[in-house]
């Protein structure tokens, strides 16, 4: 067995066996289920105005509130309430702020269902893009994109540059141009697209002349009118 | 008035002047009116700069006749949190805010290409900047004089004195002051009518969203080391509006990749840019407005009703410009089959973006509820922890299986030929970790999950190492190096995977097996917590410039090993309240936790966390760090697979 094949199952082994591994060499002794009370400590918000919930705001600071909450919420256990019946009691005394698990009931129905209402109809938007597969072109592997320049992704991507250049003043130059001529200005875009290794500086000529032209013709339109 | 506020108004200026010349030379594409405008950026960010250090200045020679010197900071304040309270408060987080931006601008005038698309997203960026600096101007002027001067500043508050607080803001700014990069270039495409905006905005969104993640973890890591938590994540609604603009660029550097390759999704990315922008300004905003309270939310009053205009006059105006230019927005079909990676590619958006919005939805309910039912109520983690856990799992899954899929399509046999050999441990893992002693079906299912991700990225690494290696004719060994170069966008991706499977087994094990004993302890009496046996050893009280401070020693036996470590409290003497120095004792698959709660010489109250693999948590970041840094590698390192092609 060569040397790579040795290092690459090495390798292949050890990242496998990770997970496993972490997971043998945590504590399990402590595995333990959840008691009611730790479920409930963080249900409730402290009511110091900590914005904590009660398993961790008197890990912050030492917090007399959430002693004194913690204490009053083993007695209503000790008691044999349910956890129900302990929330009811708790929101009727302290409001329904002190609620960290909002109900789901009421108003909060919307709290609740916005996922799952949301998860829907975007399964649904999902689908029908999944199922729109007309003339899909493969472009550019994505891994070379890093390694290519914008021309060459204009190319390979057959974007239209003439689009790039003159979408937006391109419009109000056709209209400015008809305005001052009269006449309708020819469709360069072809012309363009005809050219489209063209460098800025050339481009920018060009534009430079369609302007001369126009003041040229404004000019000229100024002086046989008068 | 202040020197300072007057650097403050004169890059207002210079900003405005740069806005109009980008303005300018958008309409007349003259070069020298580009480079005009390049030298006056540059000149804003020199007075930006300058006005940042003034400030600085300020702190370190503790001149409180500034207010804002004053309120965040006093004589003893140590220099390194003199300098962290800086951003201390709402006028030098804003005015942090403002430098961060004009540098990202620098750095796009000076490394972007000069035309038309660039001109627009700075014009677009100088906008965003001539925000934060009116803010500073007309609401929030950190260089407001007091009529007198205080013989001694309030201080800094004692949680924000760590040094988590150096780096958690900063980072934090950093990555927000960039995701408006691909804001401004998103609709600088609009503007322009150019398609390129994706092909620049890839680098500076990876590096910021790098950065909005390292926020986060500095964050998770005050909070567990320093503010004693005992977690690293509370839910909590300003770290929530930290996360949605990660979560939301997350999806976006994955599904700009379709528009590249395929020249679809164009309006979803512009979409996705937009979102980015809104729920960073809406973080901020959060944060300081005081509209939410919370432990991060640092208030002033003013801020609030502004922010919340600007988010609505954002909002609309660059959905009004995507609607007037929506005739260019004629996005390419993408998908080929069901089973190709563009599907995967859909539906891992999908999910981001439903947790996106479902943390959105849960941070802004309250307010909702509030205006539409006329009462009060919260929302805690345990909404958060019912929906994240589904998120969570099927977004894991779907990075194992997306690598598997071809772009295009991938056929059943090739599909059930590359599931065979990472799908056989994962599923034999199941009942090997059943009958170890692992017993609930989140934590079976989460290590099950890693091991299938994780094994699912090497075998396509070997694969295509091997491909690479026949085709090149170069042994297989020096192949694995190359490809991280020549790939560097694909393996820094499958790197950044790794990382949040790390991450993952962290949040796993935590969850799942993090055990709290609560005791006291008695000087010199040894007494078994867990499997540990902890004396408390001895008690030192010292007077600081702060208050003082009580230092607690402990002895910590398991078997033959013997270790000690130091827990404490400290008193604020301003503030009078007693701080938490929490004990932790790490190792690599568990840390010790402690947190004192009560102390005097007769005795110890202390609650003892065992958070197994909470290092996994901090190493997965840092594994991200290194799948970016891979990803953002120059052209001229390896040159990429255009080397290959040619």
């Amino acid at each position: 067995m060569s040397k790579a094949k040795k290092a690459t199952i090495i390798l292949l082994i050890a990242l496998i066996a990770f997970p496993f591994l972490s997971v043998y060499t945590m504590p399990l002794a402590h595995a333990q289920g959840t008691s009611e009370l730790d479920r409930l400590l963080k249900d409730f918000f402290c009511s110091c105005g900590c914005n904590y919930v009660l398993a961790t705001c008197e890990t912050q600071m030492a917090c007399d509130v959430a002693t004194s909450t913690k204490a009053e919420l083993r007695g209503l256990l000790a008691k044999g309430m349910t956890r129900d019946q302990i929330i009811d009691e708790m929101t009727s005394k302290y409001g329904n702020t002190i609620l960290a698990t909002p109900r789901t009931t009421g108003f909060n129905t919307f709290l609740w269902w916005y996922p799952v209402l949301g998860g829907l109809v975007g399964l649904v938007a999902v689908a029908i893009l999944v199922r729109r597969r007309n003339n899909v072109k493969w472009r550019v592997d994505p891994d070379a994109v890093p390694a290519l320049s914008e021309e060459e992704l204009i190319q390979q991507l057959d974007i239209d540059q003439s689009t790039v250049e003159t979408s937006v003043e391109k419009k109000y130059d056709d209209i400015l141009k008809e305005r001052l001529t009269g006449k309708k200005t020819e469709d360069t875009t072809e012309e363009k697209t005809k050219k489209p290794k063209q460098n800025d500086d050339q481009k920018r000529t060009e534009k430079k002349k369609d302007y001369d032209a126009i003041l040229k013709e404004k000019t000229r339109t100024k002086k046989s009118n008068s | 008035m202040d020197i300072g506020f007057v650097f403050i108004v004169v890059s207002l200026v210079a900003s405005a002047i740069a806005f109009i010349s980008f303005a300018r030379y958008i309409k007349q594409q003259d070069n020298s009116i580009y480079k005009f405008a390049r030298i006056t950026l540059v000149i804003e960010t020199i007075l930006i700069t300058v006005a940042i250090s003034i400030l600085t200045y300020y702190f370190l020679t503790r001149d409180f006749n500034v207010e804002y010197v004053a309120s965040y900071s006093d004589r003893n304040l140590p220099l390194t949190y003199t300098l962290s309270a800086i951003w201390g408060g709402a006028s030098g987080s804003l005015l942090l805010w403002a430098w961060l931006l004009s540098l990202f601008m620098t750095g796009i005038a000076i490394r972007e290409r000069k035309d038309r698309l660039t001109g627009y997203a700075l014009s677009i960026l100088l906008s965003v900047n001539m925000f934060f600096l009116l803010m500073l101007v007309f609401i929030s002027n950190p260089f407001e004089r007091l009529s007198f001067t205080p013989v001694d500043g309030n201080g800094l508050n004692p949680l924000l004195q760590n040094p988590g607080m150096l780096f958690h803001p900063p980072t934090l700014f950093v990555g927000y002051a960039g995701l408006t990069v691909p804001f401004a270039f998103a609709l600088a495409g609009l503007l322009a009518g150019s398609e390129l905006w994706v092909f620049r905005v890839r680098k500076w969104t990876l590096f910021s969203w790098l950065f909005v993640g390292l926020g986060i973890w500095f964050g998770g890591w005050w909070s567990y080391s320093v503010l004693g938590w005992g977690g690293y994540w509370a839910w909590d609604p300003v770290e929530n509006s930290s996360l949605v603009p990660w979560l939301i660029a997350t999806a976006l550097l994955h599904s700009i990749m379709l528009q590249e390759s395929r020249r679809g999704m164009k309006l979803w990315n512009i979409l996705l840019s937009i979102g980015t922008f809104e729920t960073v300004i809406l973080g901020t905003f959060l944060t300081r407005s005081g509209i939410i309270s919370s432990v991060h939310a640092f208030g002033e009053q003013g801020v609030g009703p502004v922010f919340t205009s600007y988010l609505l006059i954002m909002l609309v105006a660059s959905l009004g410009i995507l609607w007037h230019r929506i005739d260019q927005v004629k996005s390419m079909n993408v998908v080929t089959s069901a089973t190709g990676k563009e599907s995967s590619f859909l539906l891992n958006n999908l999910l981001f973006v439903l947790m996106a919005l479902t943390v959105v939805w849960g941070t802004l309910f309250p307010m909702i509820n509030e205006a539409v039912t006329h009462t009060k109520m919260s929302v805690g983690p345990g909404f958060y922890n019912v929906i994240s856990p589904w998120v969570l799992t099927l977004l894991s899954i779907l990075m194992g299986v997306c690598i598997i899929l071809k772009w295009g399509t991938t056929s059943t046999e090739e599909i059930i030929r590359k599931l065979k050999y990472p799908l056989t441990p994962a599923v034999a893992a199941i009942p090997a970790m059943y009958f170890m002693g692992i017993r609930e079906p989140g934590a079976l299912a989460g290590f099950a999950i890693s091991a299938f991700v994780i094994a699912i990225h090497l075998e396509d690494y070997l694969i295509d190492a091997k491909d690479y290696a026949q085709k090149k004719g170069i042994e297989m060994l020096r192949s694995m190096g190359h490809l991280f170069l020549v790939r560097r966008r694909r393996y820094g991706g499958y790197i950044v995977h790794l990382s949040m499977i790390i991450l993952l087994i962290g949040i796993v094990g935590t969850t799942f097996y993090k055990t709290t004993y609560s005791t006291t302890l008695k000087p010199g009496e040894p007494t078994e917590i867990g499997d540990y046996t902890f004396t408390y050893d001895n008690l030192s009280v010292s007077n600081i410039t702060m208050g003082t401070e009580y230092k607690i020693d402990f002895l910590v036996k398991n078997g033959n090993s013997n270790e000690k470590f130091t827990a404490g409290m400290t008193h604020d003497a301003k503030l009078d309240s007693n701080v938490v120095n929490v004990g932790v004792l790490s190792s690599l698959y568990q840390d010790i936790y402690v947190i004192p709660e009560a102390v005097d010489n007769e005795s110890v109250s202390v609650t003892v966390n065992y958070n197994p693999l909470i290092s996994f948590v901090w190493y997965g970041f840092g594994v991200t760090v290194i799948g970016v840094v891979v990803g953002l590698l120059p052209k001229r390192l390896g040159g990429g697979e255009k080397l290959e092609q040619s």
